[in-house]
Order: structure tokens, then sequence, then C-alpha cells
């Protein structure tokens, strides 16, 4: 994972990164500041994943029928590996979700999942630049997981 | 305190199944390979998209719509919705 880091490009992106998260935490919701900390990498994400998707159809025509086979292989593999259990938690968690909404929010009693993370996780700067990163990380990670992309990455 | 418990036992659940399909051989997937099986859809690749833009919108940005709290900010919605404009 560091190794990376003595790239000198990779290197100040995450400057970069850490610096926006820095700014990004720094400013208040509801206001046109925090509208554009968090728009511009929803932009950067979503020009990606169209880029992606645009790529993967060209590659689609060639390697249609391989990835349809792979694709159902890998859904009849995982049905049979207890999806059901995750299945169950996050209906669990959903309905945990709702039931804290019909309370009212921002609940003592029946807070939901936003209440919890507002009031512990959001009240410092640093907690708040953290929770940034990580959902930053999060993005990438995420689009690592995108087939043609973790083709690229073996190769 | 009841919120708080259900919490506690639904992510205390969901660390322990991720901990006991990391660790056990047997065909039961991560939440990472449940993730992989979405992303091989591209159905499933657009709703990651929106889970993760939904997650950053509503803890940092709050999708309200900017003119509002800039309205909201000034005093001038309050003004508008009293004075009728």
């Amino acid at each position: 994972m560091w190794r990376g880091l003595r790239e000198p490009v990779v290197l100040l992106t995450a400057m970069a990164v850490l610096g926006y998260g820095w700014w990004a935490s720094g400013v208040r919701p509801f206001t046109w500041r925090a509208q554009i900390a968090v728009g511009v990498p929803s932009l950067i994400a979503i020009a990606v994943v169209v880029r992606h998707e645009r790529r993967s159809s060209r590659l689609e025509s060639t390697t249609k029928l391989l990835k349809r086979r792979s694709r159902v292989a890998g859904q009849e593999g995982l049905l049979g590996r207890g999806v059901a259990v995750w299945v169950g938690l996050l209906a669990a968690f959903t309905v945990w979700e709702v039931v804290g909404l019909l309370a009212g929010g921002s609940s003592r009693t029946l807070p939901t999942f936003s209440d919890l993370v507002d009031n512990y996780l959001l009240r410092l700067r640093l907690e708040r630049f953290v929770l940034f990163i990580l959902w930053l990380w999060l993005g990438k990670s995420l689009f690592s997981l995108f087939p043609n992309r973790q083709r690229r990455d073996v190769e | 305190m009841i919120g708080i418990v259900g919490w506690t036992v639904i992510v205390g659940a969901m660390i322990g199944w991720e901990a006991k399909c990391s660790a056990s051989r047997e065909e039961k997937p991560t939440f990472e390979e449940l993730l992989k099986s979405l992303a091989n859809s591209r159905r499933g690749r657009v709703f990651l998209l929106i889970g993760w833009l939904f997650v950053g919108w509503h803890f940092f940005g709050r999708y309200t719509l900017p003119v509002f709290d800039h309205l909201r900010g000034a005093g001038l919605l309050r003004h508008a919705v009293t004075h009728g404009g």
C-alpha cells in the first residue's frame, strides 16, 4: 500500500485528496460550499463510471459470450453461498432505519443510523475529515470491483 | 435506548457474519464478494454508484437545494412566506 506513495504523482494525488478532504470537512452542511465539496467527487465518479460503461459496452461486443457465462456462473455460485443472511441483515438495517424515521427522526429512544453518525461521528472536524476520506476511499474501492477494471488490474 | 441496542445488534451481527465468512473456507460470501457480484451487471454498478452518492450527499451535503439554503440563510424565505413573495 505504502510502496505506491513513493511515486511523485501518487504522492501528490494523495496530498491533494487529503487537502481537499480537510477543506471539505470544514464546511458546514446545508451550504453552497458543502454542495461543492460533495459535488466535485460525485461528478468525477459519475464521469469515471460513464467512461467505464462506454468502454465496457465496446468490449462487450467482442467478449459478450464469455462475460455472460462468467456472470451466470458467479451468480449461481453466490446464490448457493448464503446470500440470504446478508439480505436478512440488510433488511433488518432498513427496517430499523424506517422505524427510526417513523418515530419522527432525531428521536432519543429510536434514533436513525444517520442520527447516531451525526451525534457521535460527525461532531469534530477531525471525525468529519476521517469519514470524508473514508467515503472517497469507498468510492475508489467500489470502482475497483467493476469487472473490466479487475481484469486490467490483474494484467 | 432501545434504538441504540437495536443498532448495536444489527451492526454487531453484520460484523460477526463478515468475520465468519472471511474466516471460513465454506462458500459464504463476504460483503465485498456480495458487492463484486452486484458490480457484474450494469444495473448493479448503477445501484452501487447511486448508493455511494447517497451516502456522501446524505452525510456531508444533506442534498438540500442550495437556493433554499441561501434564501433561508438570508431570512428571505421566511420573508417570502410571510409576505406572499
